[in-house]
């Protein structure tokens, strides 16, 4: 759900083959970062729909796809990250 | 084009659900301290007998569609956290496996006058071992209970924090989630140390 989506705007290549909503996704996530859930709520499709059509124009290269952090190890990595959370929050 | 030279770095996401009773105010919570109007997504979840070994035998099992709101927060250029109000129907919450998995951690926000609205939630993070911590949220300014009563009504554990706030509040809000992340923190460091 909240894994992060960011528009390639090379613009290399023909969109001629791909529909409205991969469109759509593009424009929401061109030069930006939205997460699944973003796009899904904005373009007012089911999650389990956003995901595959994301999945689609990753696979086409138009999308770069980051997966979440995961919190469940308690490794290093979790920990500076939950640090740069906390410090973030302070700042707001 | 762009001044920057590179959009490739690399980003990462990260959740915190926020949990509680229909009209607690979760939405509100959210949107006290998101960049964005909480959005609304759905998603169909599937459900089948607790306890059978293999779903996929199951002829009948049964999707339902739920919903949940949603805000986000830029911590930084490359993290963004994101906050998801659980769903409000508490029987849905069994399916939520998707919705916990890999979040920092949750907020338990409590209505004292309506303390039984939680307990789904509590006993759904104790299982799924997500720290979360208890927001009694403060209407109208009053709180019509003491910490300790809810901590003892809920018989939570002495080490999860309980805290008051008001979820109209951003700086009160703000200073839920960073109870919640310090605690976490303060967690991991115990387990690393031990």
């Amino acid at each position: 759900m909240e894994t992060t989506v960011r528009g390639r705007s090379a613009g290399t290549g023909s969109r001629g083959g791909h529909g409205r909503e991969h469109q759509h996704i593009a424009s929401l996530c061109d030069g930006k970062v939205q997460s699944l859930a973003e796009i899904a709520a904005r373009m007012k499709l089911p999650l389990g729909v956003a995901r595959v059509l994301i999945a689609d124009m990753a696979a086409d290269g138009l999308v770069a796809v980051y997966e979440p952090t995961s919190f469940e190890n308690n490794d290093a990595v979790g920990t500076e990250l939950l640090e740069r959370v906390l410090s973030g929050l302070r700042r707001l | 084009m762009s001044a920057r030279p590179a959009t490739t770095g690399r980003v990462t996401s990260a959740k915190i659900v926020i949990a509680g009773g229909f009209g607690v105010g979760k939405t509100t919570l959210v949107g006290s301290v998101s960049e964005i109007t909480p959005l609304t997504t759905e998603a169909i979840m599937t459900s089948a007998g607790v306890g059978v070994d293999d779903t996929r035998q199951i002829p009948n099992k049964t999707t339902t569609t739920v919903a949940m709101d949603f805000g986000r927060i830029s911590i930084d250029r490359d993290l963004i956290l994101y906050l998801f109000g659980t769903p409000g129907q508490t029987r849905f919450w069994f399916m939520w496996d998707e919705l916990v998995r890999g979040a920092i951690g949750a907020v338990v926000m409590v209505d004292t006058r309506r303390l039984a609205d939680c307990f789904a939630a509590i006993d759904f993070f104790e299982h799924r071992k997500l720290p979360y911590l208890i927001a009694i949220n403060c209407f109208d300014g009053m709180q019509y209970h003491q910490a300790q009563d809810v901590r003892d009504a809920l018989a939570i554990p002495s080490d999860v924090p309980v805290v008051s706030y008001d979820a109209r509040n951003r700086e009160s809000t703000k200073q839920v989630l960073i109870s919640l992340v310090e605690y976490v923190l303060s967690m991991r460091r115990q387990r690393v140390g031990a």
